[in-house]
């Protein structure tokens, strides 16, 4: 600063920079010529996925990962390489039983009973078959042979119980649903039956995410250790920097794992990670921007997909006013631009949601469609018929990005189309466990939120979203009474019918509302064949193999 | 009471020379400001600035708030001048609204900070003993906080808005003021005019406050747009954190947040209204340059 700037220094300083900026910002022919126009995407096959409604299985929500692998043509397997895995946030533990944002990471070290493929379908996983008595109370697994832990312990029927222990303990993913396993027994070394407390109909779906630790090592070792049966072990682990897992070599499954390593690497910077992706410094990077997805998906040298995973929607305080009116909340349904969502903030790549549940879930059935939608007049009249002929102030509480995204987005979205029918409706960000606890509390009138767990509605139930006691504080018998009946059911027809009933309610009431799914995101090099993945978006890295 | 031939700076009173008729000391350091190049283009700067926050309203093309939902993400061109955001708002009309923001934090700041930082330190450095040692040691540990975290701090108390960002700069700029006038004070309390005015029987705030406090301007006023700046930057980055400005409010910082996502699809989202912090900042820096120049009298006299 001491120096003072003469004029010819000056002029050439400021002009060069001006000049830089400007050519910076004029010289991106990447620019959507026509952003009028829904991008390009290859659309998640929501509807390439049969709707399996109604059968033992709902079916997955879609993927356009294996109608990927399919298009792949057959080469030769080549044993062995590294997998270059790239993930946006630190792996923070390894216990199975608290997900992180990097669950997926345990699908390779751990496994479960059941497993669950991208249509819906169950299929052996540690348990080699099973058996539902007494009305589905009870479930008899006779397990699979010769599985040995990382440890080199070996898995037995006698496993299951303290395993499970941990997944029941206060703090754990699962604690909600687990504590209903009453009594476990053992039948043989490989045949274990558990008695429930009444019969629960998500039962399957649950197991599929439950991986079994090795159950002889305490809470600090599996922490940091992570030993299940699964086909990749841990070799070193670098908080914050990278998991490099090896080959299991005692895997149980023959001929699997392919790949003698997966490396991953935590790229906190997502745009890092992506030119990382680019330019072949990794094979697979989890969870890319949704606005670098049109450009990844024209990259010749790589495959994008997408799962739905999370569901946005907008819930209500009932107790509130003006949220105390049913008509004022249907008006809201009405006015949600969800296909505006869907084109700014998923850039095409999400659905529209206008049902608590997808197509493929238990309880849907088309004639729900339609019964809420975006019609700012008819959301202007039912806000009149609630009393409110001139609008009301109200405040909409969101979390970070970081938690829900889309969020944000969302609620600016709201907020502007709101305020053309007389609705002035104020934005509070507020961090991510004040939210949680204001949710719990009541303490909101209007608020956007995010879950996870789409594939029936017990799941959703158990997550504590629809729960009896939900956040937005509505009550009634039926809805309670709806809720325990699914969660019981003990064929899939009455199953059906009760979630149906559910969702109508729902929608009829209006107190949360759907508004979009939003997928989970992933980028791969097309030398990694086999490509596969859970429905909840996990990897499955025991078949996948580098051509390379 | 008189203070007759002491050259106070605010002070019309000249009691030597009465015959020749010499600019005030603050309208010959304004022209000199006006002779100094640096001054000019800080000075040019800013008012492009302050013309477009306080006539947004006129100059503004769009509503800094109209989502038109088929433009989005577009480029620079002839209806959206530098571009539209990701909900198709016009940036033009966003970053001039932003200046709003910017400017009012800055402002809000400096009074907050200057006000209270130039009290306390003339109290400090004219009565000094006990109260200095108080004072300077709360202003200490209030350094010893980085100002980003004080910020969150206050956001967690308030409630993050553009009122945190400015309390919460404007608090970060006490210690600076205090420090800087209560240095000035000491300087100049040992001066003879101080001895004289004490002498004809001036009560101590009136000399602290109408013989020393004016002398001990200059420094303070670079100070001034320094810390405008140094506001206006960091509102921004409380903005860019989610603690400043809320959405769907336009300032600069959110902006840039926001577009931070979008630098590979379209860089003219976050360039442009990098730029208008760019320039606002540089013009800032400019003016307290020149103005440490003018009103340097050492330097001053070099002209």
């Amino acid at each position: 600063m001491g120096k003072r700037l003469n004029r010819r220094e000056f002029l050439l300083a400021s002009s060069m920079f001006v000049v830089g900026a400007a050519g910076a910002a004029c010289a991106s022919p990447a620019a959507p010529a026509a952003p009028t126009k829904a991008p390009e995407a290859p659309k998640p096959a929501a509807t390439a996925a049969p709707a399996a409604a109604g059968t033992t299985a709902p079916a997955a929500v879609g993927t356009s990962a294996p109608a990927a692998a399919a298009t792949q043509a057959p080469a030769a397997v080549k044993k062995g390489g590294k997998l270059r895995y790239a993930v946006d946030a630190d792996v923070l533990h390894l216990a199975p039983w608290v997900a992180i944002p990097q669950s997926h990471i345990f699908y390779t070290i751990y496994e479960a009973l059941v497993k669950r493929d991208l249509k819906g379908n169950f299929t052996p996983g540690l348990a080699k078959s099973w058996q539902f008595s007494d009305g589905g109370k009870v479930i008899t697994f006779a397990l699979q042979e010769g599985v040995k832990f990382h440890s080199g312990k070996e898995f037995t029927a006698e496993t299951i119980e303290p395993a499970f222990k941990y997944l029941e303990k206060e703090g754990s993913s699962y604690h909600q649903w687990m504590k209903d396993i009453v009594k476990y027994e053992v039948l043989g070394k490989l045949q274990v039956r558990l008695t429930l407390k009444q019969p629960m109909s998500p039962l399957l779906t649950f197991l599929d995410m439950a991986h079994i630790p090795d159950p002889s090592l305490d809470v600090k070792s599996l922490q940091s250790k992570g030993i299940g049966t699964g086909p990749f072990k841990v070799a070193e682990w670098r908080q914050g920097d990278t998991l490099r897992l090896v080959r299991n070599e005692n895997y149980w499954r023959k001929d699997v794992p392919i790949l003698a390593e997966i490396e991953a690497k935590v790229w906190p910077d997502r745009s890092a990670m992506l030119a990382a992706l680019e330019s072949g410094n990794c094979e697979v990077a989890f969870n890319p921007p949704f606005q670098d997805m049109p450009r990844l998906s024209k990259n010749a040298n790589l495959v994008v997909a997408t799962v739905p995973a999370m569901c946005l929607d907008v819930k209500m305080n009932v107790t509130n006013k003006p949220y105390d009116s049913k008509k004022v909340r249907q008006g809201i349904a009405w006015a949600i631009d969800r296909q505006r969502f869907v084109d700014t903030y998923l850039f095409g790549f999400g659905d529209v949601w206008t049902t608590p549940l997808p197509k493929g879930t238990i309880g849907y059935a088309p004639d729900l469609e339609g019964r809420i939608g975006f019609d700012l007049n008819k959301a202007k009249q039912l806000i009149a018929a609630g009393g409110f002929p001139n609008g009301f102030d109200s405040t909409v509480m969101i979390g970070p990005d970081s938690r829900a995204p889309g969020m944000p987005t969302m609620a600016e979205i709201l907020q502007a189309d709101l305020k053309k029918i007389g609705v002035n409706l104020k934005i509070e960000a507020v961090e991510a466990t004040v939210c949680s606890n204001r949710w719990n509390e009541g303490k909101y009138e209007m608020s956007i939120h995010s879950y996870g767990r789409l594939k029936e509605p017990g799941e959703v139930v158990q997550a504590m979203v629809w729960r009896k006691e939900n956040p937005e504080q509505f009550r009634s018998a039926e809805y309670d009474k709806l809720i325990d009946d699914g969660m019981a059911a003990a064929d899939e027809k009455t199953k059906q019918d009760t979630y149906h009933r559910l969702f109508e309610v729902m929608l009829d009431e209006s107190f949360c509302i759907p508004v979009a799914a939003v997928p989970r995101t992933i980028a791969y090099s097309k030398s990694l064949k086999n490509f596969d993945w859970s429905a909840d978006g996990y990897i499955r890295a025991d078949g996948m193999w580098l051509d390379k | 009471m008189s203070t007759a031939g002491i050259q106070v700076p605010g002070d019309q009173t000249h009691g030597f020379l009465p015959e020749r008729k010499a600019d005030s000391p603050w309208v010959a350091a304004g022209k000199r400001l006006l002779r100094n190049r640096a001054g000019v283009i800080g000075l040019a700067g800013l008012s492009i600035l302050l013309i477009a926050a306080l006539g947004a309203d006129w100059l503004a093309p769009f509503d800094p708030l109209a989502q038109h939902a088929r433009d989005r993400l577009l480029p620079p061109g002839p209806v959206y001048w530098l571009g539209t955001d990701e909900l198709g708002r016009d940036l033009l009309s966003r970053i001039i609204y932003g200046a709003r923001i910017s400017l009012s934090v800055g402002l809000i700041s400096v009074v907050l900070g200057g006000a209270v930082g130039t009290v306390t330190g003339v109290v400090a450095g004219y009565w000094g003993k006990n109260l200095d040692a108080v004072i300077m040691r709360v202003w200490d540990t209030l350094l010893a906080f980085p100002t980003i975290l004080l910020g969150v701090v206050l956001a967690a108390i308030m409630g993050p808005g553009v009122v945190t960002a400015a309390v919460a700069v404007g608090i970060n700029n006490i210690p600076t003021f205090s420090r800087l006038t209560r240095a000035g004070v000491l300087a100049e309390k040992e001066k003879d005019y101080v001895t004289a005015a004490r002498t004809l029987g001036a009560s101590d705030w009136r000399i602290a406050f109408r013989h020393i406090f004016p002398n001990c301007i200059p420094p303070l006023l670079v100070q001034l747009a320094l810390a405008m700046a140094f506001a206006a930057l960091l509102e921004a980055s409380l903005s860019f954190l989610g603690l400043g400005a809320q959405p769907p409010e336009p300032s600069w910082g959110s902006m840039l947040s926001k577009a931070q996502g979008f630098l590979r699809i379209s860089p003219w989202f976050g360039i442009f209204p990098g730029l208008a912090l760019a320039i606002l900042l540089i013009s800032l820096n400019f003016l307290s340059d020149a103005l440490r120049d003018v009103l340097d009298p050492r330097r001053a006299s070099l002209d």
